[in-house]
C-alpha cells in the first residue's frame, strides 16, 4: 500500500501513540522513508509530545497547602 | 470513609486533599501551564468538593469524583480564557496538511516548544476541546478512554481532537513570525 502525504499525515498522530495496525505502520514508515516533507512534520509532532510529556510541574507551595487546610477548617 | 456506605465526610475529603495535593496541583499545572492559575484551580476544586460532598453517593470512588471536579474547574478556566481568542480553524489546518509541499523546520519547533511563553501562546490558539484533550493525553498522560469518560465525548471524537490539536501545535510553533495569523 502506497500512501499520499495527506493520508500519511492523518496517521502520524496514531503512530506517535503506537496505535496503528501493523499494516498501516509499515506503510506509514515506508512513506516517511522516502518523503521530503512528512518526516519534518512528524519529528516536530514528536518533539512537542516529548516536551509536554516530560515537563514536570513544580511542587505545590506551602502557602497553597496552608490555604487548602484553612478551607477545610472553615467548613 | 465509612466502608461500603458510599458516602464520604468532609474529614475524608480533607484527608484526600492532604495526601493528593501534589497530584491535584500537577494536573492543574499541566492543564493550565501556569503556577498561579494552577494554585487557584486547586483551591476552587476544594471549594466545589466541600460544597458538593453531601451529594456524594459513591457511584464513583472519591479520588475519581474529586479529579473529575478538578478537570471541570480547569475546563471552565480554559473556556473562559478562550472567549476572547480566535482559535486556529480546522479548515486551515486541514488545507495546510493536505498540501504535499507543506512542512516546517523541526529545529525551530524544538526551540520554541521549550519556551514556556511560546508554548502557552500556541495552546491558547487551540479550541478549548482540543486543548483539554491534548493536555490531558500528552501532558497528564491520561488514556483516551478515560478522557472520553470524563469529558463525556465519544472515543472517536477524543482521537480526532487529539490529532487536530497535534497538527495545529506543529503549525503554530513552526510558522514564521511574519505569517498571517
Amino acid at each position: 500500500m502506497s500512501l499520499t502525504c495527506g493520508q500519511a499525515r492523518v496517521m502520524a498522530s496514531d503512530l506517535l501513540d503506537d496505535s496503528l495496525t501493523e499494516e498501516d505502520r509499515i506503510a506509514l514508515l515506508a512513506h516517511i522513508e522516502t518523503c521530503a516533507s512528512c518526516p519534518k512534520l512528524y519529528r516536530s509532532m514528536a518533539a512537542i509530545y516529548q516536551q509536554m510529556h516530560t515537563t514536570s510541574p513544580a511542587t505545590p507551595s506551602q502557602e497553597l497547602r496552608r490555604q487548602v487546610r484553612q478551607l477545610f477548617r472553615n467548613d | 470513609m465509612a466502608e461500603g456506605t458510599g458516602v464520604a465526610t468532609s474529614a475524608d475529603l480533607a484527608s484526600f486533599f492532604e495526601g493528593e495535593l501534589t497530584r491535584l496541583y500537577g494536573l492543574c499545572f499541566k492543564m493550565l501551564q501556569d503556577t498561579t492559575e494552577a494554585e487557584d484551580a486547586v483551591q476552587e476544586t476544594a471549594m466545589r468538593a466541600i460544597r458538593s460532598i453531601d451529594r456524594f453517593r459513591g457511584e464513583a470512588a472519591l479520588p475519581t469524583w474529586v479529579f473529575r471536579i478538578c478537570v471541570n474547574v480547569c475546563r471552565d478556566r480554559i473556556q473562559d480564557r478562550a472567549r476572547d481568542r480566535k482559535a486556529l480553524e480546522n479548515a486551515r489546518i486541514d488545507a495546510l496538511w493536505r498540501d504535499e509541499h507543506y512542512s516546517v523546520d523541526p529545529s525551530l519547533v524544538v526551540t520554541r516548544v521549550e519556551d514556556g511563553k511560546r508554548l502557552r501562546a500556541a495552546l491558547n490558539r487551540l479550541s478549548p476541546a482540543q486543548r483539554m484533550v491534548l493536555l490531558l493525553h500528552d501532558a497528564a498522560d491520561w488514556p483516551a478512554s478515560r478522557i472520553a469518560d470524563d469529558l463525556q465525548l465519544p472515543l472517536g471524537t477524543v482521537k480526532s481532537h487529539l490529532r487536530r490539536a497535534r497538527m495545529a501545535m506543529v503549525t503554530l510553533l513552526g510558522q514564521s513570525d511574519k505569517e498571517p495569523e
